[in-house]
């Protein structure tokens, strides 16, 4: 077994330094963004735009500054709460209509699942200045409505097909088994099939966040657009809306430091669940 | 034996509508919301961008829009040479969505997949390494795509004071024509990570034992990866081209605040142009236009979608049950 020994890596010393050296380049270059947003957040007011590779000194004002204005803590407020009504609407809604579309025979199944695949490659973008257009006559312009209601009606196409996949994969015994046992088809969705399949809703869940979190075409079009919304604001917009500006460009490191703030959430649920990302996305490419 | 088949009466019909409703009404309640979703934020907006697309929306914002009869005007404005928005607007934003969306998506596959070839070995704590090389994908979009502006400023940017430390010239970035599209290039190796990370995924589910009969047979390197590696990612591949394909087309966050800051018509995406058509109030009836344009740029994404699905039987490799 010559091959799996050299395969598994008794690789001389000079050779695993350049190995890790080229690891560690390659990390530089990826991690080149996110050091210059760490810098830029930190940069006394007379370093802004003053062509500094380091700051003179660290200055913690930019996030005192975000931390000291009421709006933002309201944007946040308002982005969590997109974020987290998002996620209820992907777990719940997509796995009870994925449930039914595996595990129940009823008539219409099939023309039901026909029209979910029909819509789901359709991007959402060709759709958003006709629902704008709706939102306006309805009253949702302006709100923080259209960017989470719509998610707990069916709870996204592409959502329901990944479910449906992974519930594909339970066999029909064990629900069958609970039937007979005399649980009705809501006990079976909830004690037999949620559990199994949790993995691909923690993935869809924390993507769905970080999606949601950080989404931007969504609130500049159905918020943005609508005079005197600042109160439904979420943090990108906001950073789009206060930032890109002549005056903007001198509190590049306020800019910075609520991209900084914004990316925190983000870092926390990666750490978390860095290993159900992993699967998912190898599950998605596979099966999607 | 001959079963005649008595036509049934009334009552009987009844009971019939009644035990198919009580069978099926309460998987019914499962799939209600999904039907109305489809019907309110689907369905309806497609038809309802059909009818402003042909006759005309009245923007309560805009007092010269008004609605008319049928008309393919809306359509027909794109064609138009020499007005405000007109052929040469949609020809240059046309040309410039595809050119981003070839050019990135050639080199993030070949980039990303070399990326992944790098981390797919067993080193001690490359794990890491896969982590790191996924950050820069965490970073807020809009905060990313103001980050980039800030550090391509030729006044004090990041990028160029960095060009002027190691004595190279200054680059002139997204504030000159010319070079707009190497520069949006250049930042899109940044989430090459991202891509790594899928490919690394699927060629984890290579089957060990490919490698070890290759091995056997005096394999180098170079020879897995060209026969085992490649063939056996293939799916992913066509996953990674169609999203990113659709993604590039449909480019919006990372190229609209950029777009605002430097007025350059490089910058003008479709979706960019859609969302000026609508909101930006320098065309007359700009709400029925954006309709139009979305109508367009619907069929494009379907008709590409529809073509990679096409050629994807000829070199995707689905695993043996497929």
């Amino acid at each position: 077994m010559t091959s799996r020994n050299n395969s598994l890596g008794k690789q001389s010393v000079p050779f695993l330094c350049v190995k890790y050296f080229f690891l560690v380049l390659v990390s530089c270059v990826f991690l080149f963004p996110i050091y210059v947003l760490l810098i830029t957040s930190v940069l006394p007011n007379t370093d802004v735009g003053m062509k500094v590779l380091w700051p003179q000194y660290i200055n913690l004002k930019p996030y005192l500054a975000f931390f000291q204005n009421s709006n933002y803590l309201l944007y946040t407020l308002n982005t969590l709460f997109v974020a987290i009504m998002n996620i209820g609407g992907v777990c719940i809604a997509s796995s009870l209509t994925a449930y039914a579309l595996t595990k129940l025979n009823f008539a219409g199944r099939d023309v039901i699942f026909a029209m979910i695949m029909a819509v789901v490659l359709l991007p959402s973008t060709v759709l958003s200045i006709p629902l704008m257009i709706i939102y306006r006559v309805i009253g949702w312009d302006g709100t923080l409505f259209p960017l989470w209601v719509p998610m707990w009606l069916g709870g996204g196409t592409m959502n329901i097909f990944l479910v449906r996949q992974f519930m594909r994969g339970i066999p029909n015994s064990y629900t069958e088994a609970a039937k007979l046992d005399g649980a009705s088809n809501f006990d079976v969705y909830l004690k037999v099939i949620l559990p199994m399949v949790k993995p691909i809703l923690v993935y869809l869940a924390v993507t769905g966040f970080i999606g949601n979190w950080n989404d931007f075409q969504g609130p500049l079009t159905y918020i943005g657009t609508v005079k005197g919304s600042e109160s439904q604001w979420t943090l990108s917009l906001a950073l789009y809306k206060d930032f890109l500006t002549a005056e903007g460009d001198r509190r590049a490191n306020v800019q910075a430091a609520v991209g900084v703030i914004m990316m925190v959430p983000c870092l926390v649920l990666f750490a978390f669940f860095q290993r159900q990302i992993m699967e998912g996305i190898s599950t998605v490419g596979v099966k999607g | 034996m001959i079963v005649h088949k008595r036509s049934l009466t009334k009552e009987e019909k009844k009971e019939q509508r009644r035990l198919f409703f009580k069978k099926n009404a309460p998987c019914w309640i499962y799939v209600a919301p999904v039907i109305l979703g489809i019907i309110l934020f689907t369905i309806l907006p497609m038809v309802i961008s059909l009818i402003y697309s042909f006759r005309g929306y009245y923007n309560p914002e805009n007092r010269g829009d008004k609605a008319g009869g049928f008309t393919f005007d809306n359509f027909a404005y794109f064609f138009k040479p020499g007005v405000a928005y007109g052929l040469e607007t949609f020809l240059k934003s046309i040309s410039v969505t595809f050119s981003f969306t070839v050019l990135s998506l050639a080199l993030q596959i070949i980039g990303s997949y070399a990326v992944a070839l790098f981390l797919n070995q067993k080193t001690k704590g490359i794990k890491t390494f896969r982590i790191l090389y996924y950050l820069p994908n965490l970073i807020p979009a809009v905060a990313g795509t103001m980050l980039w502006a800030n550090m391509t400023s030729t006044r004090g940017g990041y990028l160029n004071t960095l060009l002027e430390a190691v004595g190279l010239p200054p680059y002139t970035w997204y504030e000159s024509p010319k070079t707009v599209l190497p520069t949006l290039l250049f930042i899109n190796i940044f989430s090459w990570g991202g891509t790594a990370v899928m490919w690394l995924a699927q060629m984890q589910n290579i089957p060990q034992e490919m490698y070890e009969s290759a091995d056997l047979d005096g394999a180098n390197y170079f020879h897995k990866t060209v026969k085992i590696t490649i063939p056996m990612s293939t799916a992913m591949m066509f996953y990674v081209i169609v999203t990113s394909m659709i993604g590039g087309i449909l480019a919006f966050t990372n190229v609209k605040p950029l777009y605002d800051k430097f007025q350059e018509p490089n910058l003008n995406f479709i979706v960019v142009y859609i969302y000026n058509l609508a909101f930006g109030g320098g065309v007359k009836n700009g709400m029925s236009k954006a309709c139009a344009l979305s109508w367009i740029l619907f069929l494009i994404i379907a008709a590409m979608t529809f073509l990679l699905f096409k050629t994807s039987k000829k070199w995707v490799y689905y695993g043996e049950e497929a």
